[in-house]
């Protein structure tokens, strides 16, 4: 078999994954790729969402591609078969055609893609020291680790005589936009072409996200991305201690402490890895537990905004703040000192 | 003729609460909490006798009470203290766009004649005396050919610089006269007057000294001792979407600039911010944030919820306002027709910022006269109202969290 020069992951729909290989299954070697393309157009799943046309055929590949990259088919002789995996099967098992994967099917497929070498290689194998590991070790013993960008490493615009913008223009050249993933402890994975750019970050990365294999929290730019596998033994004990610490360690006289949220959350992101959704849920608990001790602090967007240039990571910087409908994002959390005197651990 | 339900049940004369609560017209001898008032005194003191920038931040939620502060309080605080107080209400992060505004506050043809008029007996000094005194339009008036410009613009600028000690800058001072000299032909200023080039009056790379000497112009043309800029959010102006890296730059430039103003001249810069703006404006220049919060002193003005106690009065205050007639003047600094235990349903924090008190007062005043409510308004009426403008969080909410 020819050794492909180029990686084959790549940002496809999980969901659309998961109808394709269902189509497999009803027509378990029937199917070549052409078949199996207009039998997904014509079950409507490799048609695009913003007109409902049929995927272009880069795409219709790239789904095969990824199919066949994660061992979930098998393609004998130009026919597309089902993986005997048992993972596999029990995948089939668990979901349902145009239905939503369930958490069970998601944690199957999560380490499916955990154990594929393209995948630890290029990206897992940065979070976790040893060798061998499976998607339970990377959860328990994972670091989390901070993308670095070609943006980030620039120097600022602005240039203040006419003589150093002229040098400046004559050493313009492109820089080869790397990618770089840095574990705290300094192993680094280094993405250095488009495809490894688009296989990794915008694709197995995203996989991870969408599956709940990881989370990312971002706090401004100039910080970076910190991206960390998610520890699923959460613990509000350890958010209550650190709350209260934090409490005990304002020495203002004002019977309040204010606590800006994204800060909150990268602390205990940083001490315990726990999920970004659970550590919300527990400082909106806190309103429900402790209404009178406890106010949430709406923020005007300005304000979030100005933390990157780049509109798209807007999105992962709302992700740190609270958000409430009809007040908007909240930013900060005042509590009053009392709590100290409530809370029972 | 019968008298209406309000006066007769409640012994108001009308339903003293605005509506929309925000925007208050402010008025004088506003209620503002005793710690508020009393850490403002305490900065100010401080401060005042201090070598540091004469500024703080006034940190506050939305509805706290920032703007109320600024304009209902600060500004007869500064005025009592001989300190003329100029009041910006977004200006936009430039600092091309607060001097824009703050001359456009003064007026250009009021300020260019109170400036001639502190000239003028510097100019009759140098001869020029004669037998009736000269307005300023009749001074305009005889400034007919360019050349006439040209020298009186060089008066100005000498007297500016050599006897009223406004600058030691020759451009700025030019600049100063020359703003004087063209009221004739342009008597507002327009937003170019302030972008640093050729036909702008602020000279190249010069925008501090010239703010600096425009401050002076104010104390000496008003006979003041300082000069208080209160600035409400200057962070928070309209941009379509975002700050740019320029802008952000623009935000602590103009930021140090006022500050280092601060420090020299009896200028005080009161920013109202919200926490957020805060947030940012310290991590993205911790430096700059301490030489504004005075580091170890913290003078950061935190407006958290009012007490019960605080919140009562604040009710009170607002009732006194529909009891000045003599029938009603003995309900004066009396809590009816709401009940004397209302604290009971103010314990959430979140409904003890002024904005929503009053807020509530309104809908709870307007609903109970609607119904015909008796006096005292009864406490579970008034907390039915609170819950539906302020709805408690309930479990049910929380599970509806955002991923």
């Amino acid at each position: 078999m020819k050794k492909r020069k180029t990686l084959w992951m790549r940002y496809v729909n999980l969901d659309k994954i998961k109808d394709m290989l269902h189509l497999v299954y009803e027509n378990n070697g029937k199917l070549r790729a052409g078949t199996l393309e207009q039998l997904a157009i014509g079950k409507k799943i490799l048609l695009k969402k913003e007109n409902g046309k049929p995927l272009t055929h880069s795409p219709r590949y790239h789904y095969r591609k990824v199919m066949e990259g994660l061992g979930l088919v098998e393609v004998i002789q130009k026919f597309y078969y089902i993986s005997q995996d048992e993972r596999v099967l029990k995948f089939i098992e668990l979901t349902d055609f145009k239905k939503p994967l369930p958490s069970e099917a998601k944690e199957i497929l999560g380490g499916i893609i955990v154990g594929i070498n393209d995948c630890r290689k290029y990206f897992f194998d940065v979070f976790i020291e040893k060798d061998t590991y499976d998607l339970e070790d990377l959860r328990k013993e994972g670091k989390y680790i901070i993308v670095e960008t070609k943006s980030m490493r620039e120097p600022p615009i602005k240039k203040e005589n006419g003589a150093e913008k002229n040098n400046a223009n004559i050493r313009k050249k492109k820089k080869v936009g790397a990618v770089i993933l840095k574990n705290p402890s300094g192993k680094m994975i280094e993405l250095m072409t488009q495809d490894e750019i688009h296989a990794i970050y915008w694709g197995v990365r995203l996989w991870a996200l969408e599956l709940g294999i990881s989370n990312e929290i971002l706090m401004s730019f100039a910080e970076g991305r910190i991206i960390y596998p998610v520890n699923p033994y959460f613990s509000d004990k350890i958010l209550i201690n650190h709350l209260l610490n934090k409490i005990k360690s304002d020495n203002s006289d004002s019977e309040w402490v204010v606590i800006h949220i994204p800060t909150f959350i990268k602390e205990i992101v940083l001490l315990t890895r726990f999920s970004v959704y659970k550590i919300k849920n527990f400082l909106k608990d806190l309103k429900i537990k402790y209404p009178l001790s406890t106010m949430l602090i709406p923020s005007s967007t300005m304000f979030i905004n100005i933390k990157t240039p780049f509109e798209k990571q807007d999105s992962a910087i709302y992700n740190s703040y609270l958000y409430e409908q009809e007040i908007g994002y909240i930013s900060h959390l005042r509590i009053g000192k009392r709590i100290l005197k409530e809370v029972k651990i | 003729m019968s008298k209406s339900f309000i006066i007769e049940e409640y012994k108001l004369s009308r339903n003293p609460f605005p509506p929309a609560a925000s925007g208050i017209d402010v008025e004088k001898d506003l209620y503002i909490p005793p710690k508020w008032e009393g850490k403002i005194e305490d900065y100010y003191k401080t401060l005042h006798q201090g070598k540091g920038a004469k500024a703080f931040p006034i940190v506050g939620d939305y509805g706290s009470g920032k703007t109320v502060l600024l304009k209902g309080y600060l500004k007869d605080f500064f005025e009592s203290k001989r300190i003329k107080t100029i009041y910006f209400e977004n200006p936009g992060v430039k600092f091309y766009d607060l001097a824009n505004t703050l001359m456009r506050s003064l007026g250009r043809y009021e300020f260019s004649k109170a400036l001639w008029e502190r000239c003028k007996e510097y100019l009759a000094e140098r001869g020029q005396k004669l037998l009736f005194p000269m307005s300023f339009s009749d001074m305009l008036a005889t400034l007919k050919t360019r050349a006439d410009r040209e020298r009186k613009v060089s008066e100005l600028s000498d007297v500016i610089k050599t006897n009223l000690n406004l600058t030691d800058e020759p451009e700025v001072a030019y600049k100063l006269g020359l703003m004087v000299v063209e009221t004739a032909s342009k008597p507002y200023f327009s937003y170019r007057d302030f972008v640093v080039g050729t036909k702008g009056l602020v000279a190249e790379r010069e925008e501090s000294k010239y703010f600096k000497a425009v401050i002076n112009a104010i104390i000496k043309i008003y006979g003041v001792e300082g000069v208080a800029f209160l600035i409400d959010e200057f962070e928070e102006i309209a941009f379509p979407k975002r700050m740019s890296h320029k802008q952000t730059y623009e935000y602590l430039a103009t930021l140090r600039s006022l500050i280092d103003i601060s420090e020299k001249e009896n200028l005080w810069i009161i920013s109202a911010m919200t926490m957020e703006a805060v947030e940012e404006t310290r991590k993205m220049n911790p430096a700059l944030w301490q030489r504004f919060t005075h580091q170890d002193r913290n003078t950061v003005l935190n407006l958290g919820p009012l007490t019960e106690d605080e919140s009562k009065s604040l009710i009170k205050w607002w009732l006194n306002r529909a009891r000045d007639e003599d029938e009603l003047k003995e309900y004066k600094n009396k809590l009816f027709p709401f009940p004397e235990d209302i604290e009971k349903v103010l314990k959430r924090p979140e409904v003890r910022l002024p904005r929503p008190l009053v807020r509530i007062g309104f809908f709870i005043l307007a609903r109970a006269e609607k119904e015909k409510i008796e006096s005292p308004i009864p406490i579970d009426f008034i907390e039915k109202i609170i819950n539906e403008f302020y709805p408690p969080q309930t479990s049910e909410e929380s599970k509806d969290g955002r991923e």
